[in-house]
């Protein structure tokens, strides 16, 4: 039985420090970046909203807090959940707790370039 | 708010600045229409880039082009002309790909482009700039 709550310990720790807003302490095993991403230690959790834009890359997302703007990556080739990509159009918005890792460690020019993890849909606005 | 046209410029600048080529001053013109169009058509401001530009002097000419887009853009809508077709996003592509735009139909292609910005999404040659509309 001890040895059981010693098992159950870290996994508690793991789980309370994967929905902190910050950055991660460990790998994702479900997500959709690994294998995609440089390291999936920078990945993070914000609050943000998803659009489509005018320009390339076109699906950016407005960190609510910080109001930066990141674009999802590669261009028409977006890594991202189906669910939330089946869901964005060209007319709507979608207000979401995502988890995002940067493609490359690297600063790179322009917006910065990631990968959406995981993501949990809070509002779909038509027309916003 | 209505975009002012100085805004739009700015948009045009900061999306087109690394590009260069023949049929820059038509891309950049459509452009401007798609802008317009969009702003027109949904009441407020296209979601794009920054409305504020920062131009360094060397350039100035490049500024310069896409505000003059912007003015040629309005000379043809003043006669109706709209070479867009009522184009209301716009987009670049590493190729010349004519396919749909998140449902949108392709209205106007210009290019290939050279790009002196180049990215993994854009690279350095055979960018296309397009644009829009349902």
């Amino acid at each position: 039985m001890v040895n059981k709550v010693w098992l159950l310990v870290p996994g508690l720790l793991i789980a309370s420090a994967s929905m902190a807003d910050g950055y991660e302490a460990f790998n994702s095993e479900k997500g959709i970046c690994k294998g995609k991403v440089e390291s999936l230690q920078e990945c993070r959790w914000i609050e943000g909203t998803v659009s489509i834009y005018n320009g390339t890359p076109s699906i950016r997302i407005r960190q609510h807090k910080s109001k930066k703007v990141y674009a999802v990556g590669p261009a028409e080739q977006e890594w991202m959940p189906d669910e939330l990509k089946s869901k964005l159009t060209i007319d709507n918005e979608i207000q979401a707790h995502l988890k995002i890792c940067p493609i490359s460690k690297e600063k790179q020019k322009g917006l910065p370039v990631v990968c959406i993890d995981e993501s949990k849909i809070h509002r779909v606005i038509e027309n916003p | 708010m209505a975009l002012t046209d100085k805004e739009i410029a700015n948009i045009i600048f900061n999306e087109t600045r690394s590009l260069s080529g023949e049929g820059i001053d038509e891309a950049r013109k459509n452009i401007a229409h798609s802008i317009i169009n969009a702003q027109e058509s949904i009441g407020r401001r296209p979601k794009t880039g920054p409305t504020i530009a920062h131009v360094p002097d060397q350039e100035s000419d490049t500024y310069s082009a896409c505000a003059e887009a912007v003015t040629a853009a309005r000379e043809e809508r003043a006669k109706r002309l709209d070479p867009t077709g009522g184009a209301t996003n716009f987009n670049f592509r590493k190729n010349n790909w004519r396919g749909d735009f998140y449902g949108l139909k392709l209205q106007t292609q210009v290019g290939p482009l050279d790009n002196s910005y180049p990215t993994t999404d854009l690279p350095a040659s055979n960018i296309y700039a397009n644009t829009y509309g349902k």
